[in-house]
């Protein structure tokens, strides 16, 4: 490199890259954790949510409908994160079906989940920084901030691991560690919570079991035609890469 | 504490950062849109290597990317006519 900071490191598991600022680096920091089913996430632009919901209930099984015609259909239990207006919350949810409106509907429920909350150094910001004027800070040749000691507020910081590539198909296992904690700013949907005539409805989420942890994506549908009303489903590829961590 | 290199810690002790903490990075982050044929390359050493990159796709349609990976970066094809938009970042684990 020819100008600029780079920290590399090593420990039992070899050589790493800590941080290289000719190759712009900005550093995931950890600006909250604990348990909870509401976290503000008021100031900051850009985050990663991870969640971990062991023997939460609802966070895994299944719910069973029957159909018009008897026949059974599963729906998967699970977790999913909702994020607006400066909230995120924790859910689980289940499905119901109605004949009169010949519809799909879940029921989200919030639930207290492990979380932690991990930001690019570049954006964190508001109260997440310490108050004060002094310590370490490198800047990308971009003008971010790749590394800020004021912006370590929290005491914690993360690891990432292999997850599921986008387009994994329903029921994939992301990991057998039932401990990891999942990345749910993007890729969960809880699905319609009030019936809609002939909805169609889609939900993705995450399942915590005892043993491992897996993607659920399911969509159910009512279908209509001369032989009247249908119920049917099938598996939803996923839209996002579903990232594992675990705090250090 | 070790013996040699850099070291900061967090307000209650604990070593956050140092020479000897593997550090998450972010080292590319992009909105991308490629055309039906054509293909984005992302210069990223060890891209093949998922202990010390990782790579996160997100959009409706970015699972039709074809993702090659080598030593040296990140290529996103896209083999059908019509044009792929996505979310791409690409986390540096070690």
């Amino acid at each position: 490199m020819t100008y600029g900071v780079e920290i590399n490191g090593s420990d039992a598991g070899g050589t790493f890259v800590v941080n290289d600022s000719s190759k712009n680096h900005v550093g995931l920091v950890v600006v909250a954790s604990g348990s909870g089913n509401t976290v503000s996430y008021s100031g900051l632009s850009s985050f990663y949510v991870f969640v971990n919901a062991k023997g939460v209930t609802d966070a895994t099984g299944f719910t069973t409908l029957t159909g018009a015609s008897g026949y059974s259909e599963s729906h998967a239990k699970g977790i999913h994160a909702n994020i607006a207006n400066g909230y995120i919350k924790f859910y689980s949810s289940t499905v119901q079906y109605s004949s009169s409106f010949l519809s799909y509907k879940t029921t989200w429920t919030l639930r207290n989940v492990d979380y932690f909350i991990a930001v690019p150094a570049s954006d964190v910001s508001g109260s997440y920084i310490l108050n004060h004027a002094y310590g370490l800070q490198i800047m990308t040749s971009d003008g971010r901030v790749a590394v800020d000691s004021r912006r370590f507020s929290s005491n914690e910081r993360c690891e990432i691991f292999s997850g599921l590539q986008v387009g994994s198909t329903d029921g994939s296992i992301l990991s057998s560690d039932p401990d990891l904690y999942v990345e749910m700013r993007f890729g969960t949907l809880g699905g319609n919570t009030a019936y809609s005539n002939m909805g169609t409805m889609s939900r993705k989420g995450v399942q915590f079991g005892a043993n491992n942890i897996r993607y659920f994506g399911y969509q159910a549908y009512v279908n209509v035609d001369e032989s009247g009303a249908s119920r049917g489903g099938g598996g939803v590829r996923s839209i996002h890469t579903l990232l594992l961590g675990d705090l250090v | 504490m070790a013996a040699y290199g850099l070291q900061i810690f967090g307000p209650n002790g604990n070593e956050i950062f140092g020479s000897n903490t593997r550090q998450v990075n972010l080292e590319v982050s992009a909105s991308i849109s490629i055309s039906g044929g054509g293909s984005q390359f992302y210069s990223v050493s060890d891209a093949n290597n998922s202990a010390k990159v990782q790579l996160i796709l997100n959009g409706p349609t970015a699972r039709l990317l074809t993702v090659t990976k080598t030593s040296s970066g990140i290529t996103l094809s896209n083999s059908y006519s019509f044009s792929i938009s996505a979310d791409v970042i690409v986390l540096r684990l070690a």
